[in-house]
């Protein structure tokens, strides 16, 4: 008997109008446990409300959003288990590191002797190990968005929601902490959707990837049709640095 | 430099409370006395001794303040959100400045006809509503500065966390607003306590506050007593700078 792949979400026709702007058409797709998607999109095209409905944090018109089957667009957001994360690392001003990561254990009632062990994994899986009491105001951009990344994966949360993190990072503490993400999310066994507007980082962070335009999604087959897809950029893209090596090859 | 700057600022704020302090202890100050006659504490103990009526009015003052700080700050808190999060948001906060465009003789004025019919002129029940009218949309005015949108955001980001609108209250928003709340409710209790124009208009006489029996005083030509009342009104503001000063000190230190 073959082996039935369960496509633990499931979100069909989601559409969103604000007035009459409609900014998601009938959205739809669907993701395995363990997996990450990673949708390529240019400011404006919907991603971020997508985002937002999915978390409960914004409504939607129409459409589902099923977890194992389970529609979710009538839960309240804090019993989703569906974390969002901004490109902003919003962490709470008034909570050291410690705190932060904590918030959501503290929040779950769990003993305090498990919230020390947990978050102090945590901080020597972010390798913030010692930085537990600093406040927030003290730490770098990177390292606020690894407190945010500990403080929602700590949690164990169903589906994590990515809103192009890195996104306001330089590009070396980018490549370190995309390593970071896909390290944690092999051992946490994360189930993520991952939004960006950087080609490269669609491609590395993704185990399927998808690409959103005007308020529609099309999720693609696999990495091939993404990259021989000519509107995906990958092609122009490989275009444009071919051309540039060969100008360095040839003879001024 | 510096020093100077401290010393001058110094003598700015504390030559002018010493000279009320000295005009409240003299019993006689006339050309060409430098310093005043008889530096006793008759004038201190025949109106606040013994439960005098600049006590008795030091109470009222203090009680009407603190409730009107303390309910301008909660109400000016939630207000303040639902405006900055209503999608009219701008037009909804230009009603806040109402109260300060014109002054506050005027708007008690024009509030009385109400009050009459309410019954509340002469009362304390009228003067401490009149008065929050008047401070509560300050307060809505302050905290639309806290009430931005990453203060939003912070609150989708608990929610999605797994907090409940409760737990976001108590756990993220409050201890957030903590400085912004300490602070507003300081500024309220002042505007509260040196308010004079609607006390006077809506009080009718009959509500004798700390401001409106200083004016008794200077109406008198009773500058003895006026100082001790003068006294006792800079005396809040002057506790108030103390904390104040107590609390940057203690965030100057927490941040070193």
């Amino acid at each position: 008997m073959p082996e039935t792949k369960w496509d633990v979400i499931e979100v069909q026709h989601i559409r969103k109008a604000f007035g009459q702007e409609v900014v998601l058409h009938g959205i739809s797709f669907s993701l395995e446990l363990h997996q990450n998607l990673s949708v390529l999109g240019r400011s404006g095209c919907g991603k971020t409300t997508l985002l937002k409905i999915l978390a409960g944090i914004l409504s939607a018109d129409e459409g589902s959003f099923r977890f194992e089957g389970k529609e979710m667009l009538n839960i309240k957001p804090q019993e989703r288990g569906v974390v969002y994360l901004s490109q902003e690392p919003l962490l709470f001003p008034h909570l050291n590191v410690f705190e932060n990561i904590a918030f959501g254990l503290r929040l779950r009632k769990e003993k305090k002797d498990v919230v020390k062990e947990k978050v102090g994994q945590m901080l020597a899986a972010l390798g913030l190990d010692g930085l537990g009491k600093k406040m927030s105001t003290e730490l770098s951009g990177g390292q606020r968005q690894r407190v945010a990344f500990g403080r929602a994966i700590i949690i164990e949360p169903r589906v994590l929601l990515l809103d192009e993190p890195f996104g306001s990072l330089d590009v070396q503490t980018r490549a370190e902490m995309q390593d970071l993400f896909r390290q944690l999310s092999r051992k946490y066994q994360m189930t993520s959707l991952f939004v960006t507007h950087d080609l490269k980082e669609a491609l590395v962070m993704g185990d399927s990837i998808g690409r959103m335009e005007g308020g529609h999604l099309e999720v693609y087959p696999d990495r091939q049709a993404f990259i021989n897809d000519p509107a995906s950029g990958v092609r122009s893209e490989r275009d444009f640095w071919t051309s540039i090596t060969q100008d360095d090859h040839e003879p001024v | 430099m510096r020093q100077a700057l401290y010393i001058s600022t110094g003598v700015f704020l504390v030559l002018p409370v010493l000279v009320l302090v000295l005009v409240s202890l003299v019993t006689n100050w006339g050309y060409p006395s430098l310093f005043g006659e008889g530096i006793t504490l008759s004038n201190w103990v025949t109106t606040v001794g013994g439960g005098g009526e600049l006590a008795r009015s030091f109470l009222t003052s203090a009680s009407m303040s603190l409730g009107i700080a303390a309910a301008s700050t909660a109400t000016g808190f939630w207000v303040g959100r639902s405006i900055m999060y209503h999608p009219w948001r701008r037009t909804l906060i230009s009603f806040a400045y109402y109260p300060y465009l014109i002054a506050p003789v005027v708007l008690g004025v024009l509030w009385r006809f109400f009050f009459l019919q309410g019954n509340l002129t002469g009362t304390i029940g009228g003067v401490m509503l009149a008065q929050f009218l008047f401070v509560f949309p300050y307060a809505i005015l302050f905290f639309s500065g806290f009430w931005t949108q990453k203060v939003r955001d912070l609150e989708h980001q608990a929610s999605t966390l797994g907090a409940s609108p409760g737990q976001i209250i108590r756990q993220v928003l409050l201890p957030t607003a903590r400085p912004f709340l300490v602070v507003c409710f300081f500024q309220c209790f002042l505007i509260s306590w040196f308010e004079y124009g609607i006390t006077q208009v809506i009080g009718i006489g009959k509500v004798p506050t700390l401001t409106v029996r200083t004016m008794q005083f200077v109406n008198e030509a009773n500058p003895y007593y006026a100082g001790v009342a003068a006294c006792l009104m800079v005396l809040p503001l002057i506790l108030l700078l103390l904390v104040n000063r107590r609390i940057f000190a203690r965030n100057e230190m927490g941040r070193d």
